[in-house]
This record gives C-alpha cells, structure tokens and sequence, in this order.
C-alpha cells in the first residue's frame, strides 16, 4: 500500500512539474534536479542515519516508497518551485510554491501514519521547515545556473 | 554504527587527491562545452553516487558503507564530489573523440571497465567497504546502466544544441 500511494503522489509530482509554466531552460532544470537531490538527500541522510531523528521503518516496501518520495517526488517539485517562483504573477508564484510545501508536508506526514517514517524528536513543523530551506536552496541554485552566461564555455 | 577506523589515512588521502586531480585536469582541458552544461554534466556524477549510495548503501539492506564509519561523514560527502570530475571527463571524451553512434556500447563499456578500476582501488585502500555478499562483480551492471542513462542526457543536450534551443 505505501509503495503504490508513495508511487502515485511521485506521478502526481511529476504532472504538475510539467503543467506547470517553465522559466529555466531544460539543461537549467536538469541541473537543478540532480542539485535539488544531492541537497535534499544530504540533509535526510544526516538526520536519519546520524542523527537518527527520522527513522524508515524497515522493510522493502516501507524503503522503496522513502527513495520513492525523495528521488523523485521532492527533486520534481523542488524544480517546479524554482520555476514558479522566477514568475511574475505573485498569486502563481507564491500560491504555488505555499501549495507544494504544504502538498509536501502532508504526504511526509501520511507516510509517518503508515509506519513507513518514524520520528523522533522531530515533527511536523521542522519537516515544513527543511522543505522551506530545500527551496530556498533550489532557488539560489537556479540564480546561480542563470547568472552562467550559455555561451561562455568551460 | 560501525567504526573500520579513526585515522586520516589512506581513504581520505585518496579522496583528496582524487578531488585535487580532478578539478586540475578540468581546468587544464580546453574548453568545449557552455559553462552550464558541464556543471550539468559535472553534477550528473555527483548525483549518481548520491543516488546508489542512498538506495544500495542505506536500509533496508547496507550493502557497502563508505569511509570510515557506517554513518556519514564530511569525507563522505566529499567522496561524491570525486564522482563529478569523472563523469565530466566521461562526457569531454565522447564528445571529443566524435565517433559514430554505433561505437557508444563501445566506449560505455570501456568506461566501465575504468569506473570498476577506481572502485576497486577505493575498496582495496577502504574507502568502500562491502557488506552481506556484495561484490564488485554487482557494480559491473550498475556501471553500464548509468553511463548508458549518462549517454542519453549526452544525445538530449547535443539535440537540444542542434534545434538552436536555448540551453
């Protein structure tokens, strides 16, 4: 059950990544995927497996619906983040972005009630925050990746 | 948590030479490619490591810890940045060789061979250590897959350069 509710929010994710209005360029926001994961996975890593405040039941299943939500539902929406926050609108850009987070927290949340996350000293309010700063850090990335001229060669 | 050693040694000596190497070796190289693009291509090996170490080396089964503890440590994370000068060079090669398309099972397969090299020489001076029956024999299909995956992202930006996209 986790494995396919954790699959069908990744493919939820990944809808709205492309329905939403893009600003990057596609080699902009594959860079930003694979920055977005290194990021977003160094900080899990270190609260799960040091720290140990956020602990993945064991199990297969419980395992694959985790690397599910961070491979592929986090990096595609942490993208789309990026994207709408360089729009001009501020009711898509801010409405946007404050949806993803709270879509985010909420799925992170489901999978703390389906056993597949366990949490210690930890909880809901500091998992929005660590989504806030993974998009805070996607979107400097993305100023980053834009301030490179295309041309200029390396 | 599992503790194979406190020293600075061999593991973290290598690391560093292997990230001092590479940034060298991307320096010196003539340039090719838009500066965007090879941080991309820089990145995609990042992200490689980051991705296998992160489903093959945590829960549900650990099949390798890397370094000198089974939890993470900064020379983890600077290990993965080795991955990066690596893949670029992956990409600067194919790229300048300009061989035909029929020639890439070719040349992933060779850059396989070099990857299970560097893995065996990372296992042999303990920067990897392998657990519950993995072997290197295990990272030959990996390798493939990920540079042949590597390979697409190749085709996608000269396609992309082709149509006059803007990258």
């Amino acid at each position: 059950m986790a494995i396919a509710l954790a699959t069908f929010v990744a493919w939820i994710a990944i809808t709205v990544f492309f329905l939403c209005p893009k600003r990057l360029t596609p080699m902009e926001m594959i860079f930003l995927f694979f920055v977005d994961t290194v990021f977003e996975l160094g900080m899990f890593s270190v609260l799960h497996v040091n720290l140990q405040y956020i602990e993945v039941t064991p199990g297969v299943a419980n395992s694959i619906s985790n690397l599910t939500f961070r491979l592929v539902e986090l990096p595609f929406l942490l993208v789309t983040t990026s994207n709408l926050l360089l729009h001009l609108s501020p009711i898509l850009k801010w409405g946007g972005v404050i949806s993803i987070v709270l879509f985010t927290v909420i799925v992170q949340q489901i999978l703390v009630w389906m056993g597949v996350l366990n949490m210690h000293h930890w909880n809901v309010w500091y998992s929005g925050l660590t989504v806030c700063v993974a998009v805070v850090a996607s979107r400097v990335m993305a100023a980053l990746i834009r301030s490179v001229s295309p041309n200029e060669a390396v | 948590m599992i503790v194979y050693d406190h020293q600075f040694n061999a593991n973290e000596w290598s690391i560093t030479a292997g990230l001092a190497v590479g940034f060298v070796i991307i320096f010196l190289l003539p340039k090719r490619f838009p500066r965007k693009v090879s941080w991309t291509f820089f990145m995609c090996g990042v992200y490689s490591g980051f991705f296998f170490d992160h489903s093959v080396g945590i829960e549900p089964i650990s099949f390798y810890d890397v370094n000198d503890r089974s939890t993470f440590e900064v020379f983890d994370f600077l290990s993965f940045g080795t991955y990066g000068p690596i893949a670029y060079l992956f990409f600067y090669i194919w790229d300048f060789l300009k061989w035909q398309f029929r020639m890439l099972p070719i040349y992933v397969f060779s850059w396989t061979c070099i990857y299970l090299g560097l893995e065996w020489l990372g296992w042999s001076l303990g920067v990897f250590h392998y657990q519950h029956g993995y072997t290197l024999a295990y990272s030959f299909p990996i390798y493939l897959i990920t540079l042949s995956l590597w390979s697409v992202l190749y085709y996608y930006f000269r396609s992309l350069m082709a149509r006059g996209q803007r990258i």
